[in-house]
């Protein structure tokens, strides 16, 4: 099962490249969250959701189906962690 | 329909240069007679009465404004000329312009309507492909044009267990409002259709996409106008005589659902609803997000320009869009 710290530093490059954000190495390394970051909107936030599935093996349910809940990137990494049986 | 590149822009924006608005339009003023005395009177007179004031009303548009009319010819003859000639294209305007104003007493009467159980007596043609295509637990999303009869074929189809999420846009251009208008009163008017769809959900909200798939994953029903190009991603096609953009950000939300699009011809008014159900639509795959949208976009917008081309005076944008 990978660590929430290796989930988050994946989750942080699939949100760089699906919400097309144009971040220095040590803003991504510190990006949190990504509902205040310019480029998030209904359509980018679905390219995410559709990336962090393909990338980590899992189907969100709809109650988690979001924003509070996938902006959150630590979060989104905990819980990851805790449900996704993909390898790092 | 023809086919021309295909983009992923923002939804474009007329280059034309706007005139300045004026303070008050005389669209602020139908406005303003539609949301307070019109609204009140629904409720209050015998429908037969409503019935009878909106016939009127509609012959009364239909004669009333020349410049309406113009362009709603225009776009007709794009469409059907040379093989529909002029009577003809008079004729299906004079529909336009009733069936046009039988929708804003619709939408007034709404809530009317749906307490005295008037939309009982609709008729749903092929709903057999509905269920189908909900079978298989993915949900289904509802694609059709901007008919008139649309609000009421929901709230229809709500009422006979297929309750849908409508995709809408909040905000809609209008050019022809003043400032007046656009401050005070369309957010009025919007709330009313709203009230009229029940169940919503604004194109502009961030979380749009993310509620429709929700809602699809819990097996559920979407539905949104294919010929409302409010969506970030667009695609120009010829259809109806122009070129138009199209939105396709629904079918990414389709595709990561599972789920099909369902055509939905929603015909009439609240005195005669028919709503044919087509046959789903599945979505085939792509090796990317560019060739997806153009393999299945194709096939929706042929199947909603033939749903306008057999019932063109049912089709609310010939001078809208």
């Amino acid at each position: 099962m990978p660590t929430p710290d290796l989930v988050l530093q994946r989750l942080r490059r699939l949100a760089s490249s699906s919400l097309n954000l144009n971040l220095t190495a040590a803003d991504l390394a510190t990006l949190t969250r990504v509902d205040d970051v310019a480029g998030f909107d209904s359509l980018t936030v679905l390219q995410f959701v559709s990336a962090v599935e393909k990338e980590f093996g899992l189907t969100f349910a709809p109650s988690e189906l979001n924003a509070r809940f996938l902006a959150d990137l630590p979060a989104l990494a905990a819980y990851i962690s805790s449900h996704s049986g993909a390898s790092c | 329909m023809t086919k021309t590149p295909l983009e992923a822009t923002p939804a474009p924006r007329s280059s034309r240069p706007q005139p300045p608005r004026p303070l008050v339009a005389i669209k602020d003023i139908a406005w303003l007679l539609y949301l307070y005395p019109a609204r009140w009177l629904a409720r209050v007179l015998p429908l037969r009465f409503v019935y009878a004031l909106g016939d009127a009303a509609g012959a009364c548009a239909a004669a009333c404004l020349p410049a309406t009319r113009k362009a709603l010819l225009r776009s007709l003859a794009l469409a059907f000329s040379p093989d529909i000639g002029d009577p003809a294209l008079n004729a299906l305007a004079d529909r336009y312009f009733r069936n046009d104003i039988l929708r804003f007493l619709d939408d007034l009467l709404m809530q009317r309507l749906l307490r005295e159980h008037r939309l009982r007596n609709a008729e749903v043609v092929h709903l057999d492909n509905l269920t189908q295509a909900l079978a298989a637990g993915h949900g289904a999303l509802l694609v059709s044009p901007h008919f008139f009869a649309s609000r009421l074929a929901k709230r229809h189809l709500a009422t006979i267990g297929f309750p849908s999420l409508s995709v809408r846009h909040h905000a809609p251009p209008d050019r022809h409002a003043g400032r007046f208008g656009m401050r005070f009163l369309q957010k009025h008017y919007v709330a009313l259709v709203g009230e009229a769809l029940g169940d919503e959900v604004s194109a502009l909200d961030p979380e749009c996409s993310l509620k429709m798939l929700a809602r699809l994953r819990s097996g559920g029903l979407v539905d949104c106008h294919m010929d409302a190009a409010c969506s970030r991603e667009v695609v120009r096609r010829s259809f109806c005589g122009r070129e138009k953009p199209f939105p396709a950000g629904f079918l990414h939300v389709a595709k990561l659902a599972g789920c099909p699009l369902v055509p939905l011809e929603c015909l009439g008014n609240s005195r005669r609803l028919r709503i044919e159900v087509g046959k789903p639509i599945w979505l085939s795959d792509a090796p990317d997000r560019r060739s997806f949208v153009e393999t299945n976009l194709t096939p929706v917008l042929r199947v909603v320009e033939e749903q306008i081309k057999r019932h063109p005076a049912e089709w609310d944008l010939w001078i809208r869009w």
